[in-house]
């Protein structure tokens, strides 16, 4: 199955001796998606490195009731930085890198369709999320959380007591440079895969992980234009008085929630689909087993996208709009809940009947599967429009989102880096560090934040830098917190085995996990042109193909899937 | 006094029927979540690498695809009904109705009028028991939120987009909420307090509280009430029967028949008055009452007159 021996002598063995990507100037100078994924991996683990120490620090403000360790205005800007880097710098770029990285690897492709475009988002966004730190250091205050509400962000008073702040309009630039930068990554990637494929694979034979990738390339498309809409009306209340959210002159607030909505929900699930991605192609490798309903779960991420356009308001439903709105916005809300229950019983379906190896890369999966179903179903809750007016803007709903994005999304994106960092790097993660890593990672992150449900219903409230000794607060809190540590223990341990093992791990081999897509046929790591030679793509399993016809030379290798009408 | 500071603790017959709705969800998720986990273990379990297996390559079903898309639909759609019959059952449209209570949020307070009485109060709510009470939203600044707990629903207060939420207290006691919507540097303490009384308590109240404010009952008072005019208190505070020119901060006509001070902030103690008259930026951050400094026998002064407002 491991056909590196054969490359072995010509090959490099690992990223570290790749000539190509030897000085610094080459990786300044870069179009190669390879490269250029590389640098959106880094920089996005430092922005989140940077995002999970701000949420330590956070936790340890919340540990008791009355704690006054942090001033409220440090509190509030810590809280307005974790959540925008979380979203803006830390997950949704490493999701880009993912696609950046794999879409061309996994279609046959040489790079992405405009490579110089490919730099220049990378850059777009490195400078962007500079930008937004920026802000610390002229001393002033962002504080205003990572939906940046006006009236609260206009200039008269998004101020400290003696002056203007600034730091909202180093956060709006930031968020249109990186904005503009992932809409050239949309428009490349989907240009890419209409493009790029190698002949044979038609659309019925793309890997999931590239048509979520693609889906999630067309809601970036549609969903970022609308909040840099938004943040130049914004920009231009604060510069020009231009009062589109002044209620005193007849601008309305809600505008922003709209606009703001009309991008942030499309951005829940550009948050979630390539994880949903990484997730489609994992399971069935450590499965030993074809995806499940591999159309369904194509077509299931087709109306995921379609419908998260349609869902917006449901971050509004308090804020006192007419009941016939909130009834078309809770029915579409629930709605989507169906395709992705389709995704969730076609994994387990997956599994069943396989014969499931628990290296890291599955734990991370199979996790992921449980807390997202927690995150789902209490996503549910909040569709039903009375529950939202309980629950809304309580800790309840930071639980909620939290097991969504983080014990879903940083799930598969762990599950992600296990899978395909021997592929990057040509070394293997330590597999040993890796299951320590996951078990603190899940008993730290189930600690942390179950109970934080508790804590909505028991009456706290979000965003606030202290809270009163109300009953069950201060227990809740103080486990909480505790918890946190051991989930940041597990992030820490990551970060030391991503770095150990690229010059300590094990030598990957071309295709360690037995993986069937694309990828897997080339060298560990890819030279620069990807591929020396492209096997047939026959199914959405080209490498099982090849394996199945090299066991029995000269017999023709039955397609995997059922129902290839090709 | 019991109190209420819980969605668990339902005082209202709307968090009565939220948290039934409620339940009724839990327990269906519940049911969902352990059907994945029990799948997801099993197969945890049962299909584990062992040697010398080959597993099928079966890649659809569509029964079972039909299945797992119809059942979730259904389960959709009753969840959607009950959004509904909730929805209209604790909030129906006001349909030109009077507030009985209006209140306007504030950085970082809550200004309160009963519009048939004429009264004017701050921070600490007093509303009847077993009435259905209008409430109506204002904000004179930036969007906040009015969030009681055990009262069920919230609702944002947004500048120039007045909302109303209607009430039926069942039960008598405290209720304590907060601003839900972050809206600045005193976010965190902007606490709502919430004095449910039977109807005969609250005439008697809402009668106290439109009563003037009684004159100075002491010399010293008397320096403190000079004080209040001569430190340009009255800009922004008013107490009726005194000077009523100040709109931007809490009325101060009965201040000292409150319970705390600050919008929940401290208790409402002649010490704790000291102490934010001598700083409030130490007491709340943010807040926008300036630093008036006053000399330790002036703050004595204004303290002994604020707390015989009563």
């Amino acid at each position: 199955m491991n056909n590196s021996e054969i490359n072995a002598s010509k090959e490099p063995g690992s990223i570290l001796e790749v000539g190509e990507y030897k000085g610094l100037l080459s990786w300044l100078s870069s179009v190669d998606h390879k490269q250029i994924g590389i640098m959106y991996f880094t920089t996005s683990l430092i922005f989140f490195l940077a995002g999970a120490s701000l949420a330590m620090v956070m936790r340890t403000q919340l540990i008791k009731p009355n704690h006054h360790w942090l001033s409220p205005e440090t509190y509030n800007q810590i809280f307005t930085m974790h959540g925008t880097t979380m979203i803006f710098l830390a997950i949704m770029p490493m999701l880009t890198a993912f696609m950046v990285y794999f879409t061309p690897l996994m279609i046959g492709a040489r790079d992405v369709s405009f490579p110089r475009m490919n730099a220049l988002s990378y850059w777009l966004y490195l400078m962007g999320g500079l930008l937004i730190y920026f802000s610390f250091f002229t001393g002033d205050t962002l504080h205003m959380g990572w939906s940046a509400y006006p009236p609260l962000t206009s200039v008269n008073y998004s101020m400290d007591l003696y002056f203007v702040g600034t730091g909202v309009d180093y956060w709006i630039v930031g968020l249109l440079l990186t904005g503009a930068g992932t809409i050239m990554t949309a428009i490349n990637i989907l240009v890419t895969v209409a493009d790029l494929r190698v002949p044979d694979m038609k659309l019925a034979r793309l890997p999931l992980f590239v048509w979520m990738s693609s889906i999630n390339a067309i809601l970036m498309l549609l969903a970022l234009p609308a909040l840099n809409a938004a943040l130049v009306m914004l920009f231009l209340d604060r510069h020009l008085n231009a009062l589109f959210f002044n209620p005193a002159a007849g601008g309305n607030p809600l505008l922003w929630e709209h606009s703001f909505w009309f991008f942030g929900h499309p951005e829940v699930y550009i948050l979630i689909l390539p994880g949903f991605g990484i997730v489609s192609e994992v399971i069935p490798v450590f499965s030993r087993k074809v995806i499940f309903g591999y159309s369904f779960m194509a077509v299931a991420t087709v109306a995921i996208g379609f419908l998260s356009f349609g869902v917006w308001a449901h971050h509004m439903l308090a804020t006192g709009m007419s009941f016939s709105i909130y009834y078309v916005f809770a029915f579409s809300t629930a709605l989507i809940a169906v395709p992705t229950g389709i995704k969730v019983f076609n994994w387990i379906a997956t599994m069943w009947g396989g014969s499931i190896s628990f290296d890291t890369a599955m734990l991370f999966c199979v996790a992921f599967i449980l807390q997202f179903t927690i995150g789902g179903l209490s996503g549910v809750a909040f569709a039903t429009v009375p529950i939202d007016w309980d629950l809304t803007q309580s800790y309840f709903v930071v639980a909620h989102f939290h097991y969504t994005l983080l014990g879903g999304t940083l799930f598969t994106v762990m599950a992600g880096f296990y899978y395909w960092y021997p592929k990057i790097t040509g070394r293997m993660l330590s597999e040993k560090l890796g299951k320590i890593q996951f078990w603190l990672m899940v008993i730290g992150f189930n600690g942390a934040f179950f109970i934080l449900h508790f804590a909505g219903l028991a009456g706290m409230t979000r965003r606030v830098y202290t809270y009163p000794d109300l009953p069950h607060l201060a227990t809740i809190n103080l486990i909480s917190s505790l918890f946190a540590y051991v989930l940041g223990l597990g992030i820490l341990i990551f970060f030391a085995n991503l770095v150990i093992s690229l010059f300590k791990g094990k030598p990957a081999g071309d295709n360690p996990w037995g993986g069937w897509t694309l990828e897997w046929a080339t060298s560990s790591p890819p030279p620069p042109h990807n591929f020396d030679r492209i096997p047939p793509v026959r199914s959405i399993r080209p490498l099982w193909d090849l394996e199945r016809s090299q066991m029995a030379p000269g017999a023709a290798a039955p397609p995997s899937r059922g129902g290839e009408s090709s | 006094m019991d109190a209420f500071t819980s969605v668990l603790k339902p005082g209202t017959k709307e968090a009565g029927d939220i948290l039934s709705a409620f339940y009724i969800v839990l327990g269906i998720a519940t049911l969902i979540f352990i059907i994945v986990a029990g799948l997801v273990v099993y197969a945890v379990i049962k299909f584990r690498r062992r040697k010398g297996r080959e597993p099928g390559q079966l890649s659809e079903k569509v029964w079972l695809e039909v299945l797992w898309i119809t059942v979730p639909l259904v389960i959709v759609i009753g969840l959607f009904i009950l959004a509904v019959r909730v929805m209209l059952q604790v909030n129906p449209p006001s349909l030109g109705h009077k507030p009985d209570l209006t209140v306007v949020a504030h950085q970082w307070w809550w200004e309160l009028h009963y519009p048939p009485s004429g009264v004017t109060a701050a921070n600490e709510i007093h509303l009847p028991v077993g009435k259905h009470l209008l409430l109506r939203f204002e904000s004179a600044d930036v969007i906040h939120g009015f969030w009681v707990p055990s009262f069920g629903q919230k609702i944002d207060v947004i500048p120039g987009h007045p909302n109303t939420m209607w009430l039926t207290i069942t039960r008598p006691g405290l209720y304590l909420g907060t601003c839900h919507s972050f809206c600045g540097m005193g976010h965190a303490h902007m606490g709502i307090r919430v004095f449910a009384q039977s109807p005969e308590d609250f005439s008697a109240w809402l009668a106290h509280q439109s009563r003037p404010a009684s004159p100075p009952s002491s010399v010293e008072a008397a320096q403190g009430a000079e004080l209040f005019r001569e430190k340009n208190c009255v800009n922004c505070h008013s107490i009726s029967g005194f000077m009523t020119t100040g709109r931007e901060a809490p009325d101060l006509t009965h201040v000292g028949s409150r319970t705390t001070l600050a919008a929940g902030t401290l208790a409402n103690t002649p010490e704790n008055m000291a102490k934010w008259l001598k700083d409030p930026q130490a007491v709340k951050m943010g807040v926008l009452m300036p630093e008036i400094g006053l000399e330790p026998d002036q703050i004595k002064a204004l303290s002994a007159y604020l707390e015989g407002l009563k």
